[in-house]
């Protein structure tokens, strides 16, 4: 739209109530894809999704004791496993079999163990898990950084951040990347969602789900004490105050006074988005009491607001790093969001969501089938935990795209090498851009002399992931 | 959007004209270009040499320059440009009376006078210098470069100073070679603090090192060399060589473990006491490890640590990878038994056996010990008893070595001989004693992190906190330039010589020879023979005038980048930069003196047709204010910037607010705050040559609703209430100028019917400090500083006497020192009866837990409650509170502090009528007054173009 088309009473009109697309326009006008990233762009082919959940289990979930059964394990209890056993952080020992029980679940007959019951119940149909993950570090911190930025340790923008400067933000009201994370920051805090180089309107916003009042989770979104009407006085006042565009004006004076409406507008919808009340009792209910329950729904009320994509962590430090007492640890954070995680799946289904969103469930690596052994100063040494695992684990994506009620590879008979058809983090990185509508090799960002991608020189599409 | 095909052409025509297209070699490498100011018709328009390049382009266009914008507008353009800070009324209206043609010449020389100038232009060059006060992500220790600041002000002081812009550079990397202590000069070596002020990366050297080497040549020369880290740089000249050149040189210097104090002269008695002090909490950190020696030698003497360590010593690498995991090896014990068994002679009845046997192993095991059996020379009687009966495995063997040394040390008189064998002289546990940091094991590791962290977050922020530079010093020994095979530092290929990077050689190389090489870079970036260094300098200083550089990728002046729009223009002024001793104040001067900047930034419509990027400068643009020029505007239209110049950093916006200009503000790596990161402030991450312009609904909800632009707009309207027109004033202090009769107006209707604001309802929750003693909670006092999320009592932290402390609405920090305690206070709006319920979680793995205390009217203690590891119910009641009377909810350490996290946020409920209160829901900010009409008017200036563009 011609933004000097437009006369004085056009744009007084638009300024009151019936603010839509036409300040939308405008506010596009000043924008120009080179100088403004956050301009909502076609993606480069159809996409399959065009929002992405992703679920962060931090810290590492054991796959063998979830969704990688090992009965080998089992025969092997107490015994050292045959052949060279890999170097993790720590020192292991014998075979350890999962304490979890594993059957069969849905039409798919996917195992699942009864560490998530109701997911398994509800949703085993729904996902395609995939069991041959790999990634290059038993540590957290390059780990974490592999998961979300594809680079161990030097700073590079966040798949989050790829995507929402890739396709931009439709949620003009709303952040493009929001970060939910209960009670404080995961390790390697704010930089699992970092935009580095790419603009920093990119980068999540992270928000801390631990406050049981969400209304009150982003910053300035209410006047602490002036009334809706006073203000839009202000904006009234405002737009009389400003000239009426002319046809040579800069665009990006009419622009910043249209962000301004839509800024006033987010506090109305922003905060709708954010107010949990709004739900009816039954979907409370659906997602459970407690944070996980409030972080889920949260998520899902984003991404019905075109918020691109929504990162949802366990919660601050590394909550599933169960060195020790891995089946109450786990048991008791499986118990926390397994009803939210199987909520929201069912949610979005029923909603005609889960089409076009992309539901990401999983850690940083998985965790080694050989009981962690007692090292003095780094565990508590009781002998039923379980050490850092990259070389085999398990994620499952959802939704958007994705052959549903599948598992893809598999890892050796015990669980600690992807053996089957192995799919590096690069490789899932480059097979959710495609489902997002990019050739990964071609979703580069120039800066510091070169092109950059999120897969660097390497990645693959997994095809036996799509549907 | 695309160049029409005329002017592509004369572009075209141009750069094969000047030479700058050739090859793959970028033109910004190769010598200057012809720099005579071209003739031009219109003589009258020229001001200086810098409008004849510009109009003899607009003429060959057939374009006319725009007129001279209005003597207002050119103020405030002036002010932005030099200072960042908009003229007073005042100094406005005696511009515009001043009937001198001289006016804005004289006006210019008094701002580049004023040290506004050089904490604007410093901002422009942390950008450059991808300026932080934090490290980037750490684990365990201290997170803050708790002297970067001191980097900060000797750039804000030699731009004051109009330091010689070669001069400069050289400061900033080799400082500390330029002025040996002792010599005058010494003080620049804050300078070093832009090489230092960098992420950290977790220590990982090589990328400290890559993240040094991209801000040298990027920064500086506008070359990406970070490229060849891995390979040859695709697009341009530039080695792997050249890397690890730099590479060498950067790693032949370090950061030592006390950094210099500047300032040097007489201490005073406090910064004597504090230097004592700081010395005794450094020695307790040594002292933990020489505390700690005698057990670690035992512990490493027994014969359960001795075995593995004396396998591995004779082991190859696959067992000694085995033996790593089942046992605590310490790499720096097996080296010493190495050392050890490789001088044992062979008539060494014990060491002769182990030796002897060493290199077997499975199926040969038996075998081997057999032959030695019967070869063994004739010996004692507990050297036969070694193999007998026979050792099943070598570890079988080591076993009994370790008891037989073991036996020797504690007087075994068969054993005489190898009594001191452990730790006596020459023995493997004999370290000398400065390597005893070397024995400690992960728990003791942490213990000392843990000391050290302590001293170092003490000695930064206990005042007086003495001002120190981030240097770098060179090492004795300097490591030679090797290349990494794709980067790898595994794969070192052979010994390279260290050179500067060949393209900007001229020809023959120039070695980097002496020490590190650090100077001798230096000197090579700066010599005047190569027209680099001063081309990119004048880039990027032409861009903050203009809102473009003369070449549109100031950060890549390759192969890659964009060519410049005035080729010749960037090399006239950059001979006459260096011609003029490299003064960036008469670099200003030039460009702000000519008439191209004079110019109107109005659109015109053949223009836009013709040059909708306007590249050819046929216009001024107009400019939208970044991050620190709005903060710094907001202060100072409400009166409430401060004057103070220099220090240590404070807290960007946390409440009550900060006065200082925002150069002065806390700059976070990691997780940078809300409000910077909406307005595009540069990310710290890596150098930033220009930055992004975004328009988000965040930039529009800090303006609307943030309490920081609230209060500013109330102080404006106070400064305006004491005018004779406070709506005229207002105007004056918002937009700079007198409002229209049409402005006046609307604003007096606006006036005529205000709307009411409404007073938050006050919170029953506040936040406090107090001391838990004999069972009664005393001396509360509130807590002062709101953050935008947490109540503390300092401004930064960790703080002197209170460290971490601060409450969250969900939880919070206590106190590091008993018995002081942090408190969440629930005041009682009314009479009532009420129990109290909620959870205290302490979710660190590590620490020794927190304990808490809710206390009653009177402080007396109710209840009290320890967690650890877990959670707590915190269930109490009924209380019986009368109106106004208070229930406290106090945290404090364990028997230690540290690791002290906690999440609480209690609920009261009136027993009555089942009302609840809830710690979270209830969590108050700091108390605003509601805005009156003329401080909405205020804010809706604030909100105006006219307070965000400079035209």
């Amino acid at each position: 739209m011609e933004p000097a088309a437009l006369d004085r009473r056009h744009m007084l009109r638009a300024s009151g109530t019936g603010l839509g697309a036409l300040a939308m326009a405008m506010m596009n006008a000043g924008r120009s894809a080179a100088a403004d990233p956050l301009v909502s762009k076609a993606p480069a082919h159809a996409p399959r999704a065009r929002r992405l959940i992703h679920l962060f289990m931090n810290g590492g979930p054991s796959h063998l004791d979830s969704f990688d059964p090992k009965p080998e394990l089992a025969r092997h209890a107490g015994k050292p496993l045959p052949g060279p056993v890999p170097i993790t952080e720590r020192a292991t020992g014998a075979a350890m079999p999962s304490p979890f029980r594993f059957r069969q679940w849905g039409q798919s007959g996917l195992q699942v163990s009864d560490m998530f019951p109701l997911l398994a119940r509800h949703c085993a149909d729904e996902l395609c898990v995939v069991r041959s993950m790999r990634t290059d570090s038993p540590n957290h911190e390059p780990a974490l950084m592999m998961m979300n930025c594809g680079e161990q340790r030097l700073v590079r923008p966040s798949l989050g951040s790829w995507l929402v400067q890739g396709l931009g933000n439709e949620a003009r009201d709303l952040p493009g990347f929001v970060v939910l994370c209960p009670d404080g920051m995961p390790v390697q805090e704010g930089q699992n969602w970092q935009s580095a180089f790419l603009p920093a309107a990119c980068q999540g916003l992270p928000l801390d789900t631990g406050r049981p009042d969400t209304r009150s989770l982003v910053e300035n979104l209410r006047h602490p004490s002036l009334s809706s009407l006073a203000q839009r006085n202000q904006l009234d006042l405002l737009r009389r105050l400003t000239p009426p565009p002319i046809p040579l004006a800069d665009p990006r004076l009419e622009a910043r006074i249209a962000s301004m409406e839509l800024a006033f507008r987010m506090q109305v919808e922003g905060s709708d988005a954010f107010d949990l009340d709004l739900e009816p009792a039954s979907t409370r209910a659906l997602y459970g009491e407690g944070t996980q329950g409030r972080q889920m729904l949260l998520a899902r009320r984003l991404v019905e607001r075109g918020v691109r994509v929504v990162q949802v962590w366990t919660g601050a430090g590394q909550p599933w790093d169960s060195h020790d007492d891995l089946e109450a640890n786990h048991r008791r954070l499986a118990r926390d969001c397994d009803q939210a995680i199987a909520a929201l799946l069912v949610d979005l289904r029923r909603r005609g969501l889960l089409d076009d969103t992309l539901v990401l469930w999983g850690g940083e690596f998985g965790r080694t089938p050989t009981v962690e052994l007692p090292t003095p100063g780094s565990n508590l040494g009781r002998l039923n935990g379980r050490d850092h695992n990259p070389y085999g684990f398990t994620v499952w994506m959802a939704g958007g795209g994705v052959r549903a009620g599948t598992a893809v590879g598999a890892t050796d008979p015990f669980g600690f090498h992807a053996v089957e058809n192995p799919v590096h983090v690069h490789d899932l990185h480059a097979t959710i851009l495609h489902l997002m509508g990019f050739d990964h090799e071609r979703l580069t960002f120039h800066h510091a002399g070169r092109d950059f991608r999120l897969t660097d020189v390497h990645g693959k599409v997994v095809r036996e992931m799509i549907s | 959007m695309r160049l029409p095909a005329t002017l592509i052409f004369t572009l075209l025509l141009l750069s094969g004209a000047m030479g700058w297209a050739s090859g793959n070699k970028p033109w910004a490498i190769e010598g200057w270009l012809d720099t005579r100011p071209p003739e031009v018709h219109d003589t009258a328009w020229v001001r200086n040499p810098i409008d004849r390049f510009v109009l003899a382009r607009l003429e060959k266009e057939g374009l006319k320059p725009s007129p001279e914008a209005a003597p207002e507008v050119l103020l405030a353009r002036l002010h932005h440009s030099i200072t960042g800070l908009p003229p007073s009324a005042a100094r406005r209206a005696e511009f515009l009376a001043d009937a001198d043609p001289a006016r804005l010449e004289r006006r210019m020389e008094r701002l580049l006078d004023d040290p506004a100038y050089g904490e604007r232009w410093a901002r422009h060059w942390l950008d450059i210098a991808r300026y932080a006060d934090s490290k980037g992500y750490v684990f365990l220790e201290d997170r803050h470069l708790h002297f970067a600041w001191t980097y900060r002000d000797w750039v804000i002081d030699a731009l004051n100073r109009d330091m010689p812009y070669d001069r400069f550079v050289k400061e900033q990397l080799a400082a500390d070679r330029l002025h040996p202590e002792g010599t005058p000069g010494r003080e620049n070596i804050a300078a070093l603090g832009f090489l230092t002020v960098g992420r950290r990366f977790l220590n990982n050297q090589h990328d400290i090192l890559d993240d040094r080497i991209d801000v040298v040549t990027r920064g500086l020369l506008g070359l990406t060399v970070a490229c060849a880290r891995c390979h040859d740089h695709k697009n341009d000249p530039v080695t792997m060589e050249d890397y690890y050149s730099l590479y060498a040189v950067l790693a032949a210097s370090r950061e030592p473990e006390d950094l210099p104090l500047l300032g040097a002269g007489s201490l005073t008695r406090a910064e004597q006491a504090f230097l004592a002090e700081q010395k005794r909490r450094d020695d307790a950190v040594d002292d933990y490890v020489r505390r700690r020696r005698g057990d670690l030698i035992a512990g490493f003497s027994r014969p359960e640590a001795v075995a593995p360590h004396l396998l591995a010593a004779s082991a190859d690498t696959a067992l000694q990878t085995d033996l790593a995991r089942e046992h605590d090896l310490n790499p720096t014990l097996v080296a010493r038994w190495r050392e050890f068994l490789s001088v044992q002679p062979d008539s060494d009845p014990l060491w002769s056996t182990w030796k002897a046997l060493a290199p077997a192993s499975g199926a040969e095991w038996n075998k081997a010990v057999m032959k030695r059996r019967m070869e063994a020379p004739k010996s004692p009687a507990w050297a036969a008893g070694m193999l007998e009966p026979a050792p099943a495995t070598h570890m079988d063997l080591a076993r009994r070595v370790a008891a037989l040394l073991s036996a020797a040390a504690k007087g075994d008189p068969a054993l005489a001989p190898y009594r001191a064998t452990l730790a006596g002289p020459g023995g493997p546990l004999d370290l000398p004693p400065e390597q005893t940091g070397k024995l400690l094991g992960r728990a003791d590791r942490d213990a000392q992190r843990d000391l050290q962290r302590q001293a170092d977050e003490w000695r930064a922020i206990t005042p007086p906190a003495l001002a120190r530079a981030m240097v770098l010093e060179d090492i004795p020994d300097p490591p030679r330039a090797r290349v990494f095979k794709r980067g790898n530092p595994l794969r070192q290929g052979d010994e390279i010589p260290k050179r500067f990077v060949a393209c900007l050689a001229n020809g023959s190389p120039i070695t980097l020879g002496s020490g590190s090489g650090r100077l001798e870079l230096a000197n090579a970036i700066t010599r005047p023979d190569h027209p680099l260094l001063a081309r990119v300098i004048v880039n990027r200083v032409w861009m903050h005038h203009f809102g473009e550089g003369l070449i549109r990728t100031p950060g890549d002046f390759g192969a890659r980048g964009e060519e410049p729009t005035h080729p010749g223009l960037l090399d006239w002024l950059a001979r006459d930069l260096i011609a003029n001793g490299w003064s960036l104040k008469r670099l200003h001067r030039q460009i702000l003196g000519s008439a191209t900047w004079r110019q109107s930034s109005a659109r015109r419509g053949e223009l836009e047709k013709r040059d909708p990027e306007n590249r050819l400068l046929a216009r001024q643009n107009l400019r939208r204010i970044d991050w620190e020029t709005l903060r710094d505007k907001l202060l100072l239209a409400s009166g409430s910037l401060e004057p103070a110049r220099g220090g240590p950093p404070e807290p960007v916006l946390s409440w009550p607010w900060s006065g200082r200009r925002t150069i002065y503000t806390y700059v976070e790596r990691q997780n940078a705050p809300g409000a910077p990161r909406a307005f595009d402030a540069a990310s710290p991450d890596t150098s930033t040559p220009r930055r992004f312009e975004t328009l988000t609904a965040a930039q529009g909800l800090f303006l609307l609703n943030s309490p920081f632009v609230i209060d500013q707009a109330a102080g404006m309207a106070r400064r305006a209430l004491v005018e004779s027109d406070p709506v005229t004033a207002l105007f004056r202090i918002a937009w700079g100028r007198d409002p229209t009769s049409h402005e006046l107006t609307e604003a007096g209707k606006f006036l005529a019917q205000p709307l009411p604001a409404r007073a938050a309802a006050p919170s029953a929750w506040s936040c406090g400090q107090a001391r838990i003693k004999d069972d009664t909670l005393i001396a509360y006092a509130p807590l002062s500083r709101f953050t935008g999320s947490a109540w503390q009592a300092t401004p930064l932290l960790p703080a002197p006497g209170t460290g971490k402390m601060h409450l969250t609405s969900t939880g919070g920090h206590p106190p590091s020192d008993h018995p002081m305690v942090v408190v969440r206070r629930f005041t009682a709006p009314a009479d009532m009866t009420v129990n109290i319920s909620g959870t205290l979680e302490h979710p660190d793995y590590r620490g020794d837990g927190v304990r808490a205390w809710l206390a009653g009217p009177g402080g007396k203690v109710i209840a009290s409650w320890k967690s650890l590891h877990g959670e707590a119910a915190t269930m109490a009641g009924p209380v019986r509170l009368g109106k106004g009377q208070s229930l406290d909810f106090a945290v404090g350490p364990g028997e230690n502090p540290g690791y002290d996290s906690f999440l609480w946020a209690p609920v009261v409920t009136d027993a009555e009528t089942g009302a609840t209160h809830d710690a979270s829901r209830g969590f108050p900010g700091p108390a605003q007054a509601p805005p009156v009409p003329l401080a909405q008017l205020a804010q809706t200036l604030v909100l105006g173009n006219p307070f965000h563009f400079v035209e």
